[in-house]
């Protein structure tokens, strides 16, 4: 049953046919928990009694910092599932995750600076959780790098999955980085097993911010997994045809 | 809402440029991402449409 359901959807025919329903779901999605999310966190959460407004940067950089982490996963998990059963579509999904997790990386690196500036008074330190995460950012490069320099095919994907995967190492150190060293970065805002140390109305729409830029991330890596196979299948029947039916 | 006017709201409690900043900058790469996706679909049909029409004269 389970294997099945892998067959069909690594094929890349199966797989471009059913993904296109998903599209405008997650269309629809992303832009109703963005901007409820963006116009709750920014007009209505309260001010925090020791930030004040400055705070606010927390919608925008939390889910950013949680998303460029898990896409790291998803990549390396693509990765994983292309070296082993050589699926071609996995290699697909591991190439067009990489550039989307390096911008969102960047995301977090940046809003981070513009709340560490008017908070710790600068916009960097080189502390394990802001070093460790320029590391990420640098694993995404690198993947990216390598798997372009490498051609089309599945097996010319091989080095940049290696990279991928090896670099996974480095999402414990992300995580475990403030208990470990002395750090100015506060602890994680979630925790799956604890309770959230704000209020509701604190965390509440930061909660619709982090589903919200999810669903952003399942768009548009959604979008470009399916160009991407479209383009390295250009010649099969399936797409000239489904091309055809489009025109 | 946690702001007394629209003023109150632009100055931030004095963060405005961090704060503001921070939101344009995840705006501008959250929505750029999605255009520049759909450019790249785009381009990859109208190259596809000349292939076609290409062949066929």
């Amino acid at each position: 049953m389970v294997w099945r359901w892998f067959h069909e959807w690594g094929s890349p025919r199966f797989f471009y046919a059913r993904s296109g329903r998903l599209i405008p779901i997650f269309a629809a999605l992303t832009l109703c928990l963005l901007s409820i999310g963006l116009v709750w966190g920014l007009l209505y959460a309260p001010a925090d009694y020791q930030q004040g407004h400055s705070y606010r940067i927390m919608y925008v950089h939390v889910p950013a910092a949680i998303l460029a982490q898990s896409s790291y996963a998803m990549m390396a998990m693509a990765a994983v599932v292309s070296l082993i059963w050589r699926l071609k579509i996995a290699d697909a999904a591991m190439q067009t995750a990489a550039p989307i997790g390096a911008w969102v990386t960047a995301l977090a690196l940046v809003t981070g600076a513009l709340w560490g500036k008017p908070m710790w008074g600068t916009y960097w330190v080189w502390d394990a959780r802001l070093t460790s995460t320029l590391i990420l950012l640098f694993l995404f490069a690198g993947v990216l790098a390598i798997r372009q320099a490498s051609g089309p095919g599945q097996s010319a994907g091989r080095a940049a999955a290696v990279l991928a995967v090896v670099g996974l190492i480095n999402l414990p150190i992300i995580k475990f980085s403030v208990d470990w060293w002395f750090t100015l970065h506060q602890p994680s805002s979630f925790s799956i097993t604890e309770k959230p140390a704000m209020p509701i109305e604190m965390w509440a729409p930061l909660l619709v911010m982090v589903i919200g830029t999810y669903s952003w991330f399942f768009l548009v890596w959604l979008m470009r997994l399916r160009l991407e196979i479209v383009r390295r299948e250009a010649k099969a029947d399936w797409v000239q045809r489904s091309f055809q039916d489009e025109l | 809402m946690s702001f007394e006017s629209w003023a109150e709201f632009a100055a931030m409690g004095g963060y405005a440029p961090y704060v503001f900043g921070a939101y344009g900058i995840t705006i501008a790469v959250g929505l750029g991402l999605v255009i520049h996706s759909l450019m790249q679909q785009s381009r990859w049909r109208q190259k596809q449409s000349q292939l076609h029409a290409d062949t066929e004269t």
